[in-house]
């Protein structure tokens, strides 16, 4: 149990954490050995685990579901599924957050492509569409508003009064990033943190903390090698407990991210704040793009996962237009071939120039030493080459 | 009912009904915005916005709650409230 809760026996949390194991508990297979024992009990849980025993966890009616994919920063492909019920109830927790920096119900929003690093034009074309659209949000990766708000601040460009506020997403934000947003748009830049599987977790709050969203979340640190909750203030890898999923449920699900929580004392909000883990990039000769256009190929990934055997995968850049994809599983190299096919095509619509792919199957592929994680995308380009 | 809460559920769920596309006499208390209704999170927005419109109240960020906008009668009985006061 976490110091807070072991402070504070009668926070309300308490009471929601119970609720939900009793009701998983009943539930789903996987947790009817932990009925009757507290939430506290209950084991942490990641992707691989909930992957391989995946009928465990899944709900006994779950109705009509939608799917998407996530690999994100550990390589191992993932099935999300959630109800039009649960989308509709993390659609709604994202809106009350950005209610509190003004948003109307009725408003408008630009979207920066995860492409704006690499073309040129595209800046121009965004600085277009912002001065046109005058949208009441602006919601992009810290790296592509950053480049933007160079931009316009270079030509003297001016934001459109229509707008509330910037929103971070999926990137680390830099304080120097966060400055030029807000002085390039004249509003706050907020940042964002959450995951394919539950959507939100924490949000910047006025004083430029992430707040946790406990109305939809409860957020832990527990110690990547035995699972149990660390000290408050104190980091370890942030394990999150969904109080909206149910299709599958998301309880002491580790992140694979690595923060500290702490309690504010004059508002007692759960703050969260995390370790910045380099963003990848791939480079290109004059510029680079967010690896998370690579996202396009999760469900690709899951069903080779599925009918292959792959149990992770990595895509390593060597030079501008030469990758090398690490497959680990035990399946011959020789039956990836369409892969690789498709692989190679993807790869130079994305860079814009024909790329060259190795395929090379290992039994495991090693984590990143500095970040502790094997992520789905590395570059091992030397630093002086290109301009990433 | 009176007739004043009558004309108000009236209007509440022709605003639904119009928002997911079906008529009105198809639209019952007890449906599901999400699951019977197809009103998706880009539809609830567009819900909350007439709904403000109509009725001439603020939402305000404690409004948001899943419970009070999950079924055409949870959505008027919200509506009430808020027109009420």
């Amino acid at each position: 149990m976490t110091d807070r809760l072991r402070e504070c026996p009668a926070d309300p949390m308490e009471g929601r954490l119970r609720s939900l194991a009793d009701e998983i508990c009943a539930l789903y297979p996987y947790y009817k050995p932990y009925a009757g024992l507290g939430f506290d009990r209950l084991p942490v849980t990641d992707k691989r685990t909930m992957a391989a025993r995946r009928a465990e966890f899944e709900h006994p009616n779950p109705g009509k579901l939608f799917e998407s994919f996530t690999s994100g920063s550990t390589g191992v492909p993932f099935r999300c599924v959630k109800s039009a019920e649960e989308r509709w109830k993390l659609s709604l927790a994202l809106y009350k957050r950005r209610k509190r920096w003004g948003l109307p119900a009725k408003h408008g929003m630009l979207l920066l492509s995860n492409r704006l690093l690499a073309e040129p034009k595209s800046l121009a074309r965004c600085a277009e569409r912002l001065a046109r659209e005058r949208p009441h949000f602006v919601q992009g990766r810290a790296s592509a508003l950053h480049a933007l708000a160079e931009f316009l601040l270079e030509r003297g460009i001016p934001a459109p009064d229509s707008l509330l506020f910037a929103q971070n997403w999926g990137e680390y934000l830099h304080p120097r990033q966060k400055r030029a947003v807000e002085e390039a748009l004249g509003v706050p830049f907020v940042d964002y943190y959450g995951l394919e599987e539950v959507w939100g977790v924490a949000y910047s709050n006025g004083q430029g903390s992430l707040e946790v969203d406990e109305d939809s979340v409860y957020a832990e640190a527990v110690d990547p090698g035995t699972g149990q909750p660390v000290p408050d203030g104190e980091y370890g890898e942030i394990a999150v407990t969904s109080f909206a999923m149910r299709s599958l449920p998301f309880v002491r699900y580790r992140t694979g991210d690595i923060g500290r929580l702490r309690t504010d004392p004059e508002t007692g909000k759960r703050l969260l704040q995390l370790l910045p883990v380099r963003a990848s990039q791939i480079r290109l000769p004059d510029g680079a793009i967010h690896a998370a256009t690579l996202r396009y190929l999760d469900k690709f990934f899951w069903e080779l996962s599925v009918e292959r055997g792959v149990r992770q995968y990595q895509i390593v850049q060597l030079a501008y237009s030469e990758f090398k994809l690490l497959l680990a599983t035990e399946t011959d190299p020789r039956e990836f071939d369409a892969l690789r096919d498709k692989l190679v095509q993807f790869l130079g619509q994305s860079i814009g120039a024909p790329a060259a792919l190795l395929v090379e199957t290992v039994p495991f592929i090693e984590p990143d030493p500095d970040s502790g994680k094997a992520h789905s995308f590395v570059c091992r380009m030397e630093p002086r080459e290109g301009t990433g | 009912m009176s007739m004043a809460a009558e004309a108000l559920t009236g209007k509440v769920v022709d605003i639904i009904a119009g928002i997911a596309n079906r008529p009105a006499a198809e639209t019952s208390a007890g449906h599901s915005l999400a699951e019977d209704l197809g009103i998706d999170s880009i539809l609830m927005l567009e819900l909350l916005a007439r709904l403000e419109e109509e009725f001439g109240f603020e939402l305000e960020i404690d409004d948001l709650r899943p419970e009070k906008l999950r079924s055409v009668e949870a959505v008027v009985r919200f509506v009430r409230e808020k027109a009420g006061s």
